[in-house]
């Protein structure tokens, strides 16, 4: 299938920021429960990421920072932030080339001609929001932990905004040492709550996420420890991209869904309900010889929406001097695609939930990474420890990458690169 | 319900590994720092950020610590 990628008039673009504006409180909610003790003194971090994708198409830079702060002897708190930068385009709709040729203008696709039957797997064009598009994020995270002697408490609050997506959230964890301390327990809960207001769009939406985590470490020798995790997820609420558009051949009006501006041409629509669930197993080993640390993890996901997941990751840390690390990784992730995702939609569902967004597609991302870190100690009378980590990372998602077989459109193919840089301090 | 196996699982891993006690001066290897199972908690979060941006799928990060108990 030959893939052909036009740019259409300007259209507010806020597909990344938006959507991702409720996995990223999720992610950072649930990041750790460590059960142990407090730092004894205050740390702070710095990190600038540049996100870039495709032929510049999208880029994205990212600031965050967090500080940590003891609070007597079994006590912290912590405060995170971000501000990321978003600019570029999104695909927003793809269309059966014979039926959108036609009409293509210098301005982009104005119609559609209605009098060709489609039929499934012709060539696709993929319409794109314009390349002007420029949106910033805000958020923070308020965290506090409690240390008791083999009980760790933690309460976190998060705060997102941006133009068309407010985003809050708690989350509760908890985390018991056992076993003479070779065993870790940990429970999670949160809540998300999100207000999404398309700037393209006279409507105001809501969404709530609910998340229940438990987590289980394990000593297994001197060298080597293992870690499992399950996750279940539940998504309730507006759950579509107000931003995506679908094409569906059809003679007469869809059931429930609502016209985006041209024939046969609609908005995205997903149930609003998702249930989420996700394992996961992670292991550590030491290798001696080397004074390295081999890190395996894999995860496998399963959604409501018929979407499975398989995700594996290995992560090699070797020191190279008294002071400098290397860190080398690889990662493969492929999923399924859902239920109601089509490149297009040749005829109307028994069921009135369409959706076109390539993220619901089936894939296969492959993706290597590298990071160089030293660190100084005993710097001044006030600074006890100051860390430096510069990182890139590069992935090719392509559909022809997915495990097993799958006829989704190579349209959604594209290339991504992330590169890091990050000072800790430790006072 | 799919997930009773799992924990199962879990706690006959954990009960086999509760036999070789590691004592806690024993721990030396496992309390280095790219010993952590988490061990940049921003990069975490913004390589989190990234591929649930990307991909349709959420969960499965590491939630417990190290357990290795150094402290």
């Amino acid at each position: 299938m030959q893939v052909v990628v036009v740019a259409v008039v300007a259209e507010k673009n806020n597909i990344l920021a938006s959507l991702t504006a409720a996995a990223l409180a999720l992610p950072s909610m649930v990041s750790k429960v460590n059960a142990g003790t407090p730092i004894s003194q205050p740390t702070t971090n710095f990190q600038y990421s540049h996100y870039t994708e495709g032929d510049e198409r999208i880029n994205v830079d990212i600031y965050q920072g967090n500080v940590v702060v003891p609070i007597e002897q079994n006590a912290e708190f912590s405060l995170d932030w971000v501000v990321d930068t978003f600019s570029g385009a999104t695909p927003v709709l793809n269309l059966p080339v014979a039926i959108a040729s036609s009409t293509t203008g210098a301005s982009g696709i104005d119609t559609i001609d209605n009098s060709q039957i489609v039929l499934d797997n012709q060539e696709v064009i993929q319409v794109m929001t314009g390349a002007s598009t420029f949106e910033r994020r805000y958020g923070v995270d308020l965290g506090f932990s409690y240390f008791l002697d083999d009980l760790t408490l933690k309460f976190v609050t998060a705060y997102s905004k941006e133009p068309d997506y407010l985003s809050k959230a708690y989350k509760l964890g908890l985390a018991w040492d056992f076993n003479q301390k070779l065993t870790t327990l940990s429970l999670g809960f949160g809540q998300v709550f999100d207000q999404i207001r398309p700037s393209t769009r006279m409507i105001q939406e809501n969404k709530i996420s609910h998340q229940v985590k438990f987590g289980l470490s394990q000593i297994l020798s001197k060298q080597s420890l293992i870690n499992f995790s399950a996750d279940y997820m539940y998504d309730t609420g507006y759950l579509s991209n107000p931003y995506k558009k679908v094409f569906i051949q059809t003679a007469t009006p869809v059931q429930n869904l609502i016209n985006a501006g041209m024939p046969n041409v609609f908005y995205d629509q997903r149930p609003e309900v998702r249930h989420q669930g996700a394992i996961a197993i992670a292991y550590v080993h030491y290798i001696a010889p080397l004074d390295a640390a081999l890190h395996v993890d894999y995860r496998y996901f399963r959604d409501s929406w018929n979407i499975d997941s398989h995700t594996f990751e290995a992560v090699w840390h070797q020191p190279i001097s008294e002071n400098w690390m290397l860190i080398p990784r690889l990662r493969y992730y492929s999923q399924s695609s859902a239920q109601f995702y089509k490149t297009y939609f040749t005829q109307t569902r028994s069921e009135p939930y369409y959706s076109s967004d390539h993220r619901l597609s089936a894939f296969g991302v492959l993706s290597g990474g590298l990071k160089l870190t030293t660190e100084t100690t005993n710097v001044n009378a006030w600074t006890n420890k100051i860390k430096f980590e510069v990182g890139l990372e590069y992935a090719q998602q392509a559909s022809k990458l997915t495990l097993g077989k799958t006829s989704d459109s190579a349209i959604t193919d594209f290339n991504y690169l992330l590169i890091t840089t990050a000072i800790k301090i430790e006072f | 319900m799919r997930l009773y196996p799992i924990i199962i699982l879990m706690l006959s891993i954990v009960n086999i590994a509760c036999t070789p006690k590691v004592a806690a001066w024993e721990r030396g290897i496992l309390a280095k720092p790219h010993m952590l199972l988490q061990s940049n908690s921003l990069e975490n979060s913004v390589r989190q950020h990234m591929h649930s941006s990307k991909e349709a799928s959420a969960g499965g990060r590491n939630a417990g610590g190290g357990g290795c108990g150094c402290g």
